[in-house]
């Protein structure tokens, strides 16, 4: 356990040292950008503006989320493959370190870091949320904040494990597609003929759920509505399922920890071939 | 006799290399042993399977055939703890400071905090990297580096030491630091495998040598049996005939014969005798030398070299 740990600080601090400000930097730009409609409108009319404002903050906080899981993709992706191609990983598998902890340390200093990154995107929307007075469904930005967590422990853990293939570009591509197959499983499985709905019920088998993002139902407000819908029902925020969305990123993160122990096997098995 | 330290029977590594994927045999049915105590010297050109072997020895690869035991066991985790392993060329985390470093390998290796902090201060002092102990390794010199990396082999104080080419890229300082090194780990009974192509540091450092060669061991010899003068002594003559062949039975061998030239080799005990019977007979005596085996550049050129 001490030196999965240890590996997972020395991954997390391989990070920081590759200019992670920087790029922190760099998000907080892409957040104030999707965000600022939100600060500089010139909307008048209340429920315009609160609409304006909650969509804005919604879109800032589902950028960064996305952002979390593309960080997620990269570092795993290159985090075992990385250490390979540089031979770092020589000395270290020379000391009484087994591959499998070796990727776990990988992976959990990965994910250590996306969290870090995605508390300072949700501290950054509260604060916006504030400064620009939209209202925040507290417990739904929990179980949507559980669930990018889920996400990154996913993607971060496939690229991992396809990361032990020593190609980190086959690493990022294959658990990109891992993450946007979901997308395709209910289409193919609503197509009428058999051999599509067998190839999404397999893909469904195989692929982990979907990386839904739900901030759009954390900050709300109704759409302004039309003159010529007056008298209409007033819109209700939809409610956040938190039983499902904890199931989903249950069986998710299942799925997650079934590609790392794939992954571990073939790494514990493969040649270390260093040229 | 005691269980050796290193022990490889047969050795067989193959690899799928290229587009076709064509086997490729690294080593080839190679053999060795490294007692407990020893320094052996593992020296061959490039590509004769040397780094194939110690990656072999710590788990890297998986034989293909044969048997490789380190401490009685299979090479792993089990037995990584008691070997330390200095790369050719030592890839490390270049955001480390050494002491960082030193730390890092130490805990990996199981070493506790006061262990380390014990230990890392006196270690880098003797590699010369007390000054630079605090700045990122990504300044350090290619031969502070290298000096860094032995560092990172002994911090746990291990039993074994496995040295892929410790001295390359060296100054005469460094290069002779290391070897100091090298010996005094042997005089505290430690063992050391040491990969080298500069044969004046085997034969400086070393107790045997294992010379191969397209994977396979051509020679395995004890260092002081080369270069050094033996218990024969040959003795050069002049006005040599086939008739004085009788004359030296029993006293010398003919070792070598051209026109009325002889080379005489006998026993250092038979030397005088031979001697007075060749002053007898008369011949005239062109030299008197030891016989000297051959120095181990020789026979590395002869078993191991390009040529051979």
């Amino acid at each position: 356990m001490k030196r999965i740990a240890l590996i997972a600080k020395n991954a997390f601090r391989a990070v920081m040292s590759q200019r992670a400000v920087y790029l922190w930097g760099f998000a907080i730009l892409i957040m104030f950008l999707v965000s600022g409609r939100a600060l500089f409108t010139n909307a008048r009319a209340p429920e315009v503006l609160a609409f304006i404002r909650a969509t804005s903050v919604a879109a800032a906080l589902g950028v960064w989320s996305l952002m979390c899981l593309a960080a997620a993709v990269y570092l795993g992706a290159t985090s075992v493959a990385g250490d390979l191609r540089s031979k770092t990983i020589i000395t270290v598998l020379a000391r009484p370190v087994r591959r499998w902890e070796l990727m776990l340390g990988k992976w959990i200093g990965v994910t250590a870091f996306c969290f870090v990154t995605l508390g300072i995107g949700v501290a950054l929307g509260l604060a916006l949320a504030a400064y620009v007075d939209v209202n925040v469904d507290r417990d739904g930005l929990a179980v949507a904040v559980m669930r990018t967590i889920g996400s990154i422990v996913v993607l971060g853990g496939i690229a991992t494990a396809l990361s032990a293939s020593g190609s980190a570009p086959i690493a990022g591509a294959v658990a990109v597609l891992i993450g946007v197959m979901p997308m395709l499983i209910t289409p193919l499985r609503e197509r009428p003929e058999p051999i599509y709905q067998r190839l999404g019920a397999a893909l469904d088998m195989i692929i982990p759920p979907d990386n839904e993002t739900l901030y759009g139902g954390v900050v709300w407000a109704p759409v302004p509505a039309s003159p010529a819908a007056a008298g209409a029902p007033a819109q209700r925020r939809t409610p956040i399922d938190a039983a499902t969305q904890r199931q989903r990123t249950a069986e998710a993160i299942g799925y997650a920890g079934i590609y790392f122990a794939v992954g571990c096997f073939f790494f514990t098995r493969r040649d270390l071939k260093f040229s | 006799m005691s269980q050796p330290v290193i022990a490889v029977a047969n050795l067989v590594k193959n690899y799928r290399a290229g587009v076709r994927r064509n086997i490729v045999q690294a080593v080839r049915g190679l053999s060795l042993s490294v007692p407990r105590g020893s320094i052996v010297a593992f020296v061959g050109p490039n590509g004769a399977g040397k780094t194939t072997t110690i990656h072999t020895l710590l788990g890297f690869l998986k034989p293909t055939a044969g048997r490789v035991r380190v401490f009685g066991e299979s090479p792993g985790p089990a037995v990584a703890r008691r070997i330390g392993y200095q790369p050719e060329i030592f890839y490390t985390y270049s955001f480390y400071s050494a002491r960082e470093a030193l730390r890092f390998y130490g805990q990996l290796a199981g070493m506790t905090s006061s262990a380390l902090e014990t230990a890392i201060p006196p270690l880098l002092d003797r590699m010369g990297l007390t000054d630079a102990g605090k700045r990122p390794i990504s300044s350090y010199s290619k031969g502070m580096a290298q000096r860094l990396g032995l560092a990172q082999a002994l911090i746990h104080d291990p039993e074994l030491l496995i040295l892929d080419e410790p001295t390359s890229g060296l100054d005469p300082e460094g290069r002779r630091l290391v070897l100091d090194i090298i010996v005094e780990e042997k005089s505290r009974g430690r063992t050391v495998f040491l990969s080298s192509h500069i044969l004046s540091d085997v034969e400086r450092t070393c107790d045997e040598v294992v010379m191969v060669r397209q994977g396979q061991v051509v020679m395995a010899d004890r260092l002081s049996s080369f270069g050094a003068a033996g218990q024969q002594w040959d003795v050069e003559v002049f006005g040599w005939t086939a008739a004085h062949r009788d004359l030296i039975a029993g006293l010398a061998t003919v070792v070598h014969e051209n026109g009325g030239t002889a080379i005489l080799r006998c026993e250092i005990s038979e030397k005088q005798a031979l001697l007075r019977m060749v002053v007898g007979v008369p011949l005239e005596i062109g030299s008197v030398q030891p016989m000297r085996a051959a120095t181990l550049e020789e026979t590395y050129l002869k078993h191991a070299g390009a040529a051979s």
